[in-house]
Parts: C-alpha cells; structure tokens; sequence
C-alpha cells in the first residue's frame, strides 16, 4: 500500500531529527529548570545534577541514533530513503554530540 | 524512433484524434475580459505573486533609499525619529514578509507543476485565494505609512516597547493583525506545495529523481508548516493584552518579554532558512544547466537541504545572546549555530565540484550565481563569529549584524532571485532579458552591495548602533556612512536598469515562450501551454531532456499519458508519494470569483479589526465564510466519471477518499500547523511556569477535578458520535448519519462549555495573571477549533441532506472527521496541561 509504505520511508528519515529535537528540547529545557530553581548546586559525586543528566540524555540519544542509522546503512545501496535515513541520521549524531559538549566546558548557570 | 521507444512503447499512438489538443487549450485556458481576474492556472497565479512580491521589494527598497540619505551625514534631519521608526519597521517587516517569503513560495507555484510534470498544482483555487488576500493586506498594509499609523516597534516587535503601555495607537495592530493574517496565506500555500510535490509528480519520478528546486520547496513548506505557527500564536498572545490587558509579557503580572521573543525567534531563525533554502534551490537547478553537467552529489546536496531545514530549528536562542540566559544554555545553540555550517557547506563544495566538472557559460544568470556564492560565504562567515557568545555580546544591535544579516539574505535570497528571474524568463516569457543590460544590472548591483553593506562591519566595530535615526559627527562613522548611502544608491541604479528591461523584453506568453535557450536538463523547459504539458511524460533520470532524447517532441505530439481531457474538466494525475506510480485522475476545479472575493473580505475583516471597526469587520467575516462555504461546495465532485484510460491501457479512477485522497493530505498537514500552534502554547505555559512560580494558583484555587473529568468525557463521546456516523455513512444510513452528527455538535460545544463554567467558579482572571491568561487562552484556542469544526459538521449535515454524500463521495464527511478528532485530542491536551499539571508538580 503506498500510504503505509510512504509512512514508513518518512518515519525511517525522520526519526533521527525527533531524536535531535527532544535531545535539544531536553537538554536546553533542563538547564533553564534547574538554573531558573536554583538547583545547580545539587551534586552527585562532585558532579551537578546538569552534567550528569546531560550526559545520561546524550548516550540515550546517541545510541538511539545509532540504532537508527545501522540498519539504514545496511539498505543505503539500494534504497533512496534508507541512504537519506542513514546520512541524516550521522548528521544528527554529529550535532548532539556537538551541542552536548559545552557541558563539560561551560559554567552551568553563570 | 525515439530511445524511449526502444525501451518501451510509449503510451499513446500517433495520429492523435482531430480537436483533442483544441479541448484540452480550451479547458485550460484562463478567462477573458473582468474574469481574468479569477484566474487559477499557475502560470498566471504565478506570475501575479512573483510581480506583486518584486512590487514589495521595490518598495522596501525606496523605504531603504529614504534611511540610508537620512544617515549618509551625521545630525541629519531630514526625517523625524517618528518617521524613521516607521521606516526601519515596514523596511524589514515588508522585506521579510511581503517580499521575501512570497517571492520564493511564488517561484514555487510558478514552476513547480511544470518541473513535477503536472498540470496545474492541486489546489488551484487556493492558490488564488492565498494570493488575492496577500495582495490586498499587503497593499492596505503598506499604506498604513502614509497615514502615519505604520508600526514602529522594529520588525520583530519586542514588548514591552509594543505592549499597550508604551505603543498605545494602532500601529503595532497593523503589524500583529496585519502580519499574522498574511501568515495564513504563507501556510496555505505551503500545504499546496507539500501536496504538490508528493502527490503530482510524473510517472517514474521517485524520490531520488525530484529536481533539487522542488526538493528545496518540500522543505521550505515543511518548515512553514512548524515554524510560522509560532509567531501566528505571538501575534494573537501579543493582540490579546493589547486588546484585553492579558499580560502575557508584563512581568508585573508574572510574564515575561523573553517569552514573546522565544516564539518570535523559534520562527524567526528557521524563517531565515525558509527564505535561503528555496534560493539554494534555485541555484542548485542553474548550476548545471550553466556548467552543462548534472550536478555533483545530488543525494548529498538534498540531504543539506534537508539537515538545514532541521537544525535551523536549533538555533532561535542565538538571537538572544544578549538577554541574560545562562551561559550554558547559549553554548548548545553556539553549538547547533556552527553545526549548520557542515550542510550549507555540503551545497557550497557541490557547486564548486559542478563548476570543475562541467564547462562554465558565463552569462547573466551565472554571474548571478558567483555574486550569491561570494556574498553567501562572507556572510556566512561573519554568522559563525556572531555564533561565538563573547563576540556576540560585542557586536549586539550595531551595525555589524546589520552587515552580517544583509549579507547572508540579499546574498543568500536577493542574489538567486535576480539569477532565476533571468533564468527562468525564456520560460514564460516571449523573449529572454537582454544579456548586455543583465552584466551592467548585476555589475551595479553587486558592487554597490558590497560598498553599501561592507563599511558597516567596521560602522558597527566602531560601535554605531542600529536604528538610530542619526549620530553626530566626529564618532569615526561619516565617512562610512556616506560610502552606504553611495552604495545604497547604486544597487538601486542596478534594480532600476534591471525593471527597464523587463519592460522592454517582458511580454507574458506561456505557449510562445522562448524555450529552453539554456539547453537545461529538466522538465519545465518542455513545450509549454496554459494546460501545461500536451501530455504527462514517463520520467526516467533526473534530468530527463538530457538523458531521454526526443522527449520534449514525444510529449508535444501526445504520446505520453493523458494527451487530453477525457473527462471534459480540467485534471492531473496523482501519483504515489515514493515510487510516483499513477493512482488516480484528479479532477481540478474551474476558475469561479469566489476564492478572489473570499481573499478580498479576509484581508478586510483583519484589516477592518485592525482600526477597531468591529462591526463591519464582522460583517466581513460573515461574507469570507459565505465565500469559502459557497467554494466548497462546488468541489468534491464524486465518482461523476467512470475510470480513464490514460494511454497503455492505464486505467485511473477520478476519485478517491480516505487516506489515498489528495484533500486528506491537505488536511493532515493543517493538523499538523495547528498542533504546531498548540504546541507552542504549551511551551509558553511550561516557560511561563518555569521563570515565574510565584503566579501559579495553588492547587485549592483549581476548579474541583469534576468539572475537566465532564469536559474530557463529554468531547470524548462526541468522538464516538463521529466514529458511529462514519460507520452509519459506510452503510449509506442518511438519518443515522445525521442523528450522529446532530448528537455529537452539543456534547462537543457542551465538553467546552464545563471547562469554561468550571474556570468560572474559581477566583481565576485573565488579567490578573499570566498564569490565568494562559489557562484561558487555551480555553480561546480550544473554542476556536469546536467553533470550526461545529461549522463544518453542519456543512457536512447541509451536503448530507442536499444529497451530496453518500458512501463512496465521502470526502467532505472524512475531511471534517479527522478535524473533529483532532480538537478533541488536542482539548483533552489542554485539559491534562492545565488541570492535572499544575497538582502533578504541587
């Protein structure tokens, strides 16, 4: 059915943006949480509560992502979405890990 | 014979029938005398929004030429602070607004069915609507200068400078109803494009053979669809404390300005995309025919188009570098500001790769094209040292950023635009633009860009803020500013010679067009009528008038798919969304005055509010609604012909329903905008409750949990009323059908009206709190979705009880079925966000 297979080809290259979106939207509505509380201070092992939860979000992320772009690239050779499902996806990949990065550069709530 | 004969017959035998090619010229050919202005091919909607957004670019830019001779010497008076306000405002807010994004959405509908082997796109008629209300709102819109009530809060109407309390008048109403109202006509013309270009393409172009311009257009509309529903809900949060007191962004009352500038910049960064990506676009379907070659890495290139439009999503914040947000939180959209960098850059080394491959006509277009290339990268260079937070916090609100973002969009839009205009003109036009005129238009303009824009980098390292109206002498900026006011006047030297020469060579002519003077690869360039193609070609490469010889001659003697009307009406295939396999004839409606009158009393009804004359801007509102009902009813046609043969004994049906059919589509992707919009909504709340706790009622103050647990009940049941009439309607069960839908209206209407009682008994105002105005504005919202679909349910009943709808020619019931569902999801939403979040978190 061309419907379901069109569903599928655009849920294929899609998911690894909405992986991108909601990593974004948690990462950056977290921080604003946290820093708008005046609960940074809050500390496991040495490390606040923002580094922690970033990082915990950003390998969830990125092995979700991964999950995605695997099985895609199997396919890319023969197949225009999986190819686009594949690259899209390491294009995601690159920019979570790069947006997460600061975290463990920049202050959190300064 | 042909080498698409030695594959494969083709479709049709030669000679074709005497008359056929007459009746399909006549079908299609636009209305003559007063009812050309009903036209809806898109070779001439086109053309009106191509003509009418360079109108808006003419006039903006006069806007601009009145500032920059304000500015060439310092302590100037020759405008007041007033004025100039006014200026800069409708300068950017026109240039965004009414020339940029309709420009591009123009260029879309201009070429778009062409390039997809189309006859028309598949909603004709909306495409005139969207043009005839943006045409008249931006015109009424404009003149609001000339009669001193012009916006004048800068075009991205930061409050509290807009609120009530220091921009009391109507000029801020204008941009807020003005502005919000030309959106609608942006979204409707995105579903169009979206619907277009899945489900209209020849046969055989698949996914990977889509040309890159239309690939750019799915994005862009794409993107439309998810970021201009943000600004729509600013604009009316906005309206709504001006208007009523809602205090939304008053932070006395618990808002906050910063919440007016997430929405405006969560549209406002990816709307910058949404105008260069088009343009990318373009440049992308030049290149090769310049260079001669397919262009290099079309996968990768799409792939960029598409990895820019998604993490253009991620950038909004770093327009707001300067607004005391954590540090942290500015360094993840530091981050995603420099990630976009990797696609722009795929595109940029992909048309260098294509210039190497191929070899390079240096004429008018192309020099284009080299200008867009230089100018872009500067511009994006300049975007990455704005990307850096410290630099930023130097370079905010001078000069510099005015440099930085006219490079990047008179580079990145104003420079491809002029490159198709030159481009694409042998394709409707009689004659090409002058080749000799066209080096002295680009050579004017592009030098007196760079005189007019490259001083300011240093006018605004040299600390010149933007947007004052003058300066005094001595600061270091005379001179530089004397050099843009120079420069400033010779791109308008360039424009001027460029309008001179459509003059002289422009003459409309979709049948006697100059044709392919280019030699290029792709489908528009084939002979051309105001029926498009003479017949629907079977697409096997990319550019298939390079790889598929005698394809045009093959297609204009008929031998393609559907060399006629056989209906008798005007239509196109549908083809499948991935592999563009055909599925049905789509029958298109005719040319009728009431999309045109529909879009005139629209823009009235908003512009009538706009200077507080409700009445009769209600009266307005009552006839748009008449017009867009009277519309309607003309379409859904049902199965009024049996299957057509479209040659090789391909046999379509002309009707389809449910999830095949091209109005379900389209209104799959309206939900889609409106739960953008909800969605925004939901953010403000939850942003609203993260900055400003102390506001938010305490739980014994929320009305008693009967009174949503009735409301969630009640539109739930109205749901099951709509899911029992659609079964009624599969066994043609006219009174079920009707008793379901006269049931489901009052316990939807009902559902909405114990949630309004309920927020009624409690202590709970709208003006008191931004936590009230939220709570009801999602109340407002909700009504606004029971209030439409109520109408469309009664439409439904109308057409049920006219005869109109039965169990095939169903349609209309499953177009408004799905709406249904949707509010009632979306309330329910509402509901938990508003009722169970506040004594979830306590």
């Amino acid at each position: 059915m061309a419907v379901s297979r069109f569903s599928a080809s655009v849920l294929r290259m899609s998911c690894p943006v909405m992986i991108w979106a909601m990593h974004f939207l948690a990462i950056y509505g977290f921080t604003a949480f946290v820093c708008a509380r005046g609960l940074a201070d809050l500390r496991w092992l040495g490390v606040g509560i923002v580094p922690w939860t970033i990082t915990l979000v950003t390998l969830l992320a990125m092995a979700a992502t991964i999950a995605v772009i695997l099985p895609a690239a199997r396919a890319a050779r023969a197949s225009f979405s999986h190819w686009m499902a594949a690259t899209i996806g390491a294009l995601a990949l690159i920019a979570i890990v790069w947006e997460a990065l600061p975290v463990f550069i920049v202050p959190t709530c300064d | 014979m042909s080498s698409a004969d030695a594959v494969a017959p083709l479709p049709n035998p030669l000679p074709r029938p005497r008359g056929e090619l007459d009746r399909l010229r006549k079908i299609w050919d636009p209305p003559s005398g007063l009812r050309f202005l009903t036209v809806i091919n898109n070779e001439y909607v086109g053309l009106f929004y191509v003509g009418t957004a360079f109108l808006f670019f003419l006039l903006a830019g006069v806007l601009a030429l009145i500032m920059r001779t304000q500015l060439a010497v310092p302590e100037n008076d020759l405008l007041t602070p007033n004025t100039y306000n006014q200026l800069f405002t409708m300068h950017g807010t026109v240039m965004m607004f009414l020339f940029a994004v309709p420009a591009v959405e123009a260029m879309g509908i201009l070429l778009l069915p062409n390039m997809l082997g189309a006859r028309d796109l598949p909603f004709p008629r909306l495409s005139a609507y969207a043009f005839w209300a943006y045409f008249v709102g931006g015109l009424v819109f404009f003149c609001s200068l000339f009669f001193n009530v012009a916006p004048k809060g800068g075009w991205f109407m930061y409050p509290p400078l807009t609120g009530g309390k220091y921009s009391p008048g109507i000029n801020e109403d204008f941009w807020l109803l003005g502005i919000g109202f030309i959106e609608i006509s942006a979204i409707a013309g995105a579903i169009e494009i979206i619907v277009g270009v899945l489900r209209t393409r020849a046969p055989g172009m698949t996914l990977d053979r889509i040309p890159v311009f239309a690939w750019a257009m799915l994005v862009f509309a794409i993107m439309i669809v998810f970021a201009f529903p943000a600004i729509i809900l600013a604009t009316v949060l906005l309206e709504l404390e001006r208007a009523f007191g809602w205090p939304f962004f008053d932070a006395a009352k618990g808002g906050d300005p910063l919440l007016w500038q997430h929405l405006f910049w969560f549209f406002g960064h990816p709307e910058v995309y949404i105008i260069f990506l088009p343009a990318a676009g373009m440049v992308s379907m030049i290149v090769p025919a310049m260079a001669r070659t397919p262009l290099v890495g079309y996968r990768l290139v799409v792939l960029a188009l598409v990895g820019t439009g998604f993490l253009s999503f991620g950038l909004w914040v770093h327009h707001m570098f300067a607004t005391g947000i954590p540090q942290l939180s500015l360094s993840f959209f530091s981050a995603a500001s420099m990630a976009v960098a990797i696609p722009s850059g795929i595109q940029v080394f992909a048309w260098i790769a294509t210039f190497a491959a191929g070899r390079v006509q240096l004429r008018t277009p192309m020099l284009f094209v080299l200008g867009f290339l230089f100018t872009f990268v500067l511009g994006g260079l300049t975007g990455v040292m704005v990307a850096a937070v410290p630099f930023d916090w130097q370079a905010h609100d001078t000069y510099f950023v005015v440099a930085h973002l006219h490079y990047v969009l008179f580079g990145g839009m104003v420079f491809p635009l002029f490159a198709a205009f030159y481009y694409w003109m042998p394709y409707t036009s009689r004659n090409a633009l002058s080749e000799r005129v066209g080096r002295w238009v680009f050579g004017l303009i592009f030098v007196g860009f760079n005189v007019a824009f490259f001083p300011m980098h240093v006018t605004g390292l040299a600390g010149m803020p933007r947007r004052v109206y003058t300066y005094p002498a001595g600061l270091g900026w005379d001179t530089l500013n004397l050099i843009s006011t120079i420069g400033a006047f010779l791109i308008a030297a360039g424009v001027l010679l460029f309008v001179i020469d459509v003059a002289r060579k422009f003459r409309m002519s979709p049948e006697e067009n100059a044709g392919n003077i280019w030699n290029a690869g792709t489908l528009e360039w084939l002979p051309n009528g105001s029926y498009s193609n003479r017949s629907i070609p079977i697409v096997t490469s990319r550019e298939p008038l390079w790889e598929q010889p005698n394809l045009a001659q093959d297609v204009e003697a008929g031998r393609y798919y559907l060399p006629g009307a056989p209906t008798g009406r005007r239509e196109t295939i549908l083809t499948s969304p991935v592999e563009a396999q055909p599925q049905a004839l789509l029958l298109m409606p005719d040319a009728a005055w009431t999309p045109v009158l529909g879009a005139v009393f629209t823009a009235a009804f908003f512009m009538l509010l706009t200077v507080k004359l409700v009445a009769p801007a209600l009266v307005c509102g009552v006839i748009t609604l008449a017009m867009i009902i009277w519309w309607l009813w003309e379409t859904d046609p049902g199965p009024m012909h049996p299957s057509v043969d479209i040659g090789g004994g391909l046999k379509l049906p002309v009707y389809l329903t449910g999830p095949a059919s091209h109005s379900w589509w389209a209104m799959v992707v309206l939900i889609l905008v409106a739960a953008s919009v909800y969605g925004c909504l939901v953010f403000s709340y939850l942003f609203i409750w993260t900055v400003a706790p102390q506001i938010w009622t305490a739980i014994d103050a929320l009305p008693a949990p009967g009174y949503p647990l009735a409301a969630a009940g009640l539109i739930a049941l109205s749901s099951v009323a709509i899911a029992y009439a659609s079964r009624a309607l599969r066994e043609s069960a006219g009174w079920r059908l009707r008793s379901a839908l006269l049931t489901a209206i009052p316990l939807l209407v009902g559902g909405l009206a114990v949630h309004i009682y309920g927020l009624e008994t409690t202590r709970l105002s709208p003006v008191e709190s931004s936590y009230g105005a939220l709570v009801y504005a999602f109340a407002c919202i909700d009504g606004f979705f029971v209030a439409v679909v109520v109408i469309m349910a009664l439409y439904t009943l109308a057409r049920s009880a006219a005869g109109l709808l039965d169990r095939v020619r169903r349609a209309t019931f499953d177009n408004m079925m799905l709406l249904w569902h949707y509010t009632v999801a979306q309330s329910a939403v509402g509901l938990v966000v508003t009722h169970a979040f506040p004594r979830l978190v306590g």
